[in-house]
C-alpha cells in the first residue's frame, strides 16, 4: 500500500532529474513542508487533508516556483556539483527553519478516518491509506499521460532527451523547465497530503522518504517516469513482504539489497536508457 | 549520463562523510551563576575530608551532553535546562570543595556526534565530568570516550543495560537499567494484571515488539528473560527502525498469533505509528506496556486521543508529589525549587517532563551528595567517593546507592498508566496515584 506513495514521491524526483537534470535533495523537504500545511489548515481551519488539496497544492506550486525564480534558475547552467550542494544546503535550510518555527514535536492529523478500514471482499484495509494509493497512483499515471499526449509534454520529453536540439527546434527551456520543478514539487506535496493522516509530520520527516525516493528512481531508471511508478509499487511490496516473512527488522534491508542487485546486474534501472 | 551518474556515487560518498560530522557544531556556553533562581536551601555541601593539598579554587569544569538540535531537540534542552539548574544550585550553596562549577554544553543528536562532542569536551575544555544523555545510543557513545580518558560520565538517560555490564569504571547512572525495567513490566503483568484479565499466569500469550537500538533491544531483553522465567509463552518477538513508515506487515504478524499482552519499548512517532497501525487492523490486545520514551510521553497521549487511556508505561518515578520528599526537608525545598524554575523557563509546560527530571537528580545529587565525598576530585578519587556515597533519598524518589558496575541499585522504576490523558502511576501502592483502569483495553481485538 505504501507503494502508492513512494511511487507518487519518486515520480516528482524523476521528472526534475529528467528535464531539469536536477537532483534534487530537498525533495523531501518539499514533501515535510506539504505535511506542515496540511496540518496547519487542519488544526487552524478544521479543513482535513482532502479538504484542503486545492489550496495546499497551489501553496506547494507558488513554493516549487519561487524557490526555481529565486535559487534554481541561477544554477542552471553551472556544474552538476554545484546544483547537488544548493539542493543539499536548501534541505538543511529547509529542516532547520522548521525545526526554528515549529519544534520538533510530532503533529498528527486526526481525522476519523484515521484508524477506518475499508472492507473489500477477502481484503480489509486501512482507507487513508487506500485513498492515498488510489490518489497517488492516478495523479502518477496522469503525469505519465500529461508527458505523452500533451505538446508541453512532449516538450519536456525533448529536454530530457536532448536539450540543446530541443532548444533549437524552439522550445522555450526556461519555461519547461520552470514548469517541469513546479510539477514535481505539486506531486511530492500531494504525497506529502496524503500521507499526513497516516504519518505526523516533524521537521526530519523528509529524511525517512527521500532516501526511499532516491532508491525508486534509480531502480526505475534515473529520469524515468514509468519506472519511477513501478520502481515505487516494487519496493512497497517487497518491504511488505520482507515485514511480513522475515519481520520487520528486514524491511529496510530488503530494498536495499534489491537496490544493490540492481545495480550491479542493471546498473541503468529497470526503464533506463543506455548511457 | 555516465559523468552524471559518477558525479551523483561521488556526492552521495561526501553526504555519508558529511553526516559522519553532523552536529559538531555545538557551542560552549560559561557557566551562568544564573539569575532569579530561587536560593537552593540545598546544604552547605561542607567539604568532606579537608584534602591535604593548597586548596584549588579553578572552576571545576563540567560537560553536558544532550541532544539540542534535531529529534530530540525540544527535551535534550529541557534536560539541559535541569542540568544548568543543578550547577546553579550548588555554586549558589558554594560550589564543591570550594570549587564553583563551569557548566559547558555539546549538541549530540545522535552517537556519531556524542562521540565527536565527548573528545571536544574533553581534549579541548577540558571537562572533569560529562553529565548525559537522553539516549540510551548516545550514552554508550559517550561512554567509549570517557571511559579511555579516564573522565566520569553521569547517566541519567540512558538505560541501556551495555552501559553498567561492559565493565566500564567511570559511568555512573542513577536510574534503572533497560533489563531491569523491562523485567519490572512483565512481574507487574503476571502479578496484578493476569489475575484481573482471569488467565493463568503460564497461558498468558505474549507478543514483544521494539526498537531495535541499544534501547529497545535492552528492555526486550529483560522483558523476554522475565517473561519465560514466569513461564508466559513468548509468542512473537519483533525489532524495527525508528524510521519504519509502514507497521503493517508487523502487525499482521501478530494479529496471527492474537497475544493477550504486547510489551513494548519504543520512541515517539514509532509508538503512536504502532498503537494507530494495530487499531487499524483490530489487532489491539487486551494489555499494552509500553516501556519509557515513547509511551511515557505526553505527544503519545495527545495524538492517540482517548484511545490511550488504558495504556502502561513503565518509567522512572514520575511528578512524585512534594509529599515523597517529606522525610528530607532540605531536598523538598530544593525540588520544589527547581520544579519552579523549570515551569517558569518553559512556560508551555504544566508539568517537568521526567527526562529533565533526572537529569537534574543526576546531576544534583552527584553534584551535591557525591563530589563532597571524594578525597581528590579526580577519576579515582571520584569513583570512590561514587560508590562509598550512599543517600538515602534523591530527586527522583528512590536512593543512591551506586554499585562496582556503576549502576545505582536503588533506582526503581513505577508502572504508570495514561488515565484521561495523564499519566497516574499505580505500582508501587505507597507512591500510587491512581487504581488501575481498561483491563482489558476497551480498543482490544475483538
Amino acid at each position: 500500500m505504501s507503494g502508492g506513495i513512494y511511487a507518487l514521491i519518486s515520480v516528482g524526483l524523476a521528472l526534475i532529474f529528467g528535464v531539469v537534470g536536477l537532483v534534487n535533495f530537498a525533495h523531501g523537504e518539499f514533501l515535510m513542508l506539504a505535511m506542515y500545511i496540511a496540518y496547519w489548515i487542519y488544526n487552524k481551519g478544521g479543513l482535513d487533508p482532502y479538504q484542503s488539496l486545492p489550496v495546499n497544492l497551489i501553496v506547494m506550486a507558488v513554493i516549487g516556483f519561487l524557490i526555481f525564480k529565486l535559487i534554481m534558475e541561477r544554477v542552471l547552467d553551472s556544474d552538476h556539483s554545484i546544483q547537488m550542494l544548493l539542493t543539499l544546503a536548501l534541505s538543511m535550510v529547509l529542516q532547520n527553519v522548521a525545526l526554528i518555527l515549529w519544534k520538533a514535536d510530532y503533529r498528527s492529523i486526526r481525522i476519523p478516518m484515521t484508524n477506518s478500514s475499508t472492507n473489500m471482499g477477502f481484503l480489509t484495509l486501512n482507507t487513508p491509506r487506500l485513498l492515498a494509493f488510489v490518489i497517488a497512483i492516478g495523479a502518477s499515471v496522469l503525469l505519465y499521460l500529461y508527458l505523452q499526449k500533451t505538446f508541453t509534454g512532449a516538450a519536456m520529453r525533448a529536454i530530457s532527451q536532448n536539450g540543446k536540439a530541443a532548444q533549437l527546434m524552439g522550445i522555450n527551456i526556461k519555461k519547461t523547465y520552470m514548469l517541469a520543478f513546479v510539477i514535481g514539487t505539486v506531486l511530492v506535496g500531494l504525497a506529502g497530503l496524503l500521507l499526513s493522516p497516516i504519518y505526523p509530520a516533524f521537521p526530519l520527516v523528509g529524511a525517512n522518504f527521500s532516501t526511499l525516493a532516491f532508491i525508486v528512481v534509480v531502480l526505475g531508471g534515473l529520469s524515468s517516469v514509468p519506472g519511477a511508478i513501478i520502481g515505487g509499487l516494487v519496493i512497497g511490496v517487497i518491504e511488505s513482504f520482507a515485514g511480513y516473512f522475515a519481520g520487520a527488522a528486514y524491511q529496510q534491508a530488503a530494498y536495499f539489497l534489491l537496490f544493490i542487485l540492481v545495480l550491479v546486474f542493471k546498473p541503468n534501472g529497470l526503464f533506463g536508457k543506455k548511457a | 549520463m555516465k559523468k552524471m551518474k559518477k558525479i551523483l556515487v561521488l556526492l552521495l560518498a561526501f553526504i555519508l562523510t558529511i553526516s559522519v560530522f553532523a552536529g559538531c557544531g555545538a557551542k560552549s556556553t560559561p557557566a551562568a551563576g544564573s539569575s532569579s533562581a530561587p536560593a537552593a536551601s540545598g546544604g552547605s555541601g561542607e567539604p568532606a575530608d579537608t584534602p591535604a593539598e593548597p586548596a584549588n579554587t579553578d572552576p571545576l569544569k563540567v560537560g553536558a551532553i544532550f541532544p539540542l538540535s534535531g529529534g530530540n531537540a525540544l527535551l535534550g534542552s529541557q534536560c539541559l535546562a535541569g542540568i544548568q539548574i543543578a550547577v546553579d544550585f550548588v555554586n549558589e550553596a558554594g560550589g564543591v570543595q570550594g570549587r564553583q562549577i563551569a557548566l559547558t554544553e555539546a549538541d549530540a543528536p545522535d552517537p556519531t556526534a556524542a562521540t565527536t562532542e565527548a573528545s571536544r569536551l574533553i581534549d579541548q575544555q577540558g571537562v572533569e565530568i560529562i553529565f548525559g544523555s537522553l539516549a540510551s545510543g548516545n550514552a554508550l557513545a559517550i561512554a567509549g570516550v570517557t571511559e579511555k580518558s579516564g573522565i566520569t560520565l553521569v547517566e541519567a538517560g540512558g538505560i541501556a543495560n551495555e552501559l553498567t555490564n561492559s565493565g566500564f569504571q567511570h559511568a555512573f547512572r542513577i536510574i534503572d537499567s533497560g533489563g531491569l525495567r523491562g523485567g519490572k513490566g512483565v512481574e507487574y503483568v503476571g502479578d496484578v494484571l493476569a489475575p484481573m484479565l482471569g488467565i493463568p499466569v503460564n497461558e498468558l500469550k505474549v507478543a514483544i515488539i521494539h526498537e531495535e537500538s541499544s534501547y529497545g533491544t535492552g528492555v526486550a531483553d529483560g522483558a523476554e528473560a522475565q517473561a519465560k522465567a514466569m513461564g508466559m509463552q513468548v509468542v512473537l518477538r519483533e525489532s524495527y527502525n525508528t524510521s519504519i513508515t509502514d507497521m503493517s506487515a508487523m502487525v499482521l504478524n501478530l494479529k496471527k498469533e492474537k497475544p493477550d499482552v504486547l510489551f513494548t519499548a519504543n520512541y515517539v512517532n514509532d509508538a503512536i505509528l504502532l498503537v494507530d497501525t494495530l487499531r487499524q487492523y483490530d489487532a489491539m490486545p487486551k494489555v499494552m506496556m509500553g516501556c519509557g520514551a515513547g509511551t511515557t510521553s505526553t505527544e503519545f497521549a495527545s495524538t492517540i486521543g482517548p484511545d490511550s487511556d488504558g495504556i502502561f508505561c513503565t518509567d522512572m518515578p514520575t511528578n512524585l508529589p512534594i509529599t515523597a520528599f517529606d522525610s528530607d526537608p532540605e531536598l523538598k525545598a530544593t525540588v520544589q525549587a527547581f520544579r519552579d524554575r523549570m515551569l517558569a523557563e518553559f512556560p508551555d509546560l504544566s508539568t517537568v517532563p521526567v527526562a529533565a527530571e533526572a537529569a537534574f537528580a543526576g546531576a544534583y545529587t552527584f553534584l551535591h551528595n557525591v563530589l563532597p565525598n571524594a578525597k581528590t576530585l579526580d577519576s579515582a578519587g571520584i569513583r570512590e567517593a561514587a560508590i562509598a556515597t550512599d543517600v538515602p533519598l534523591t530527586a527522583l524518589g528512590f536512593g543512591w546507592d551506586v554499585d562496582e558496575t556503576g549502576q545505582n541499585q536503588s533506582a526503581r522504576a513505577n508502572i504508570n498508566q495514561w488515565q484521561d490523558g495523564a499519566v497516574q502511576t499505580v505500582y508501587p501502592e505507597a507512591l500510587k496515584t491512581a487504581d488501575v483502569i481498561n483491563v482489558p483495553l476497551p480498543i482490544a481485538a475483538k
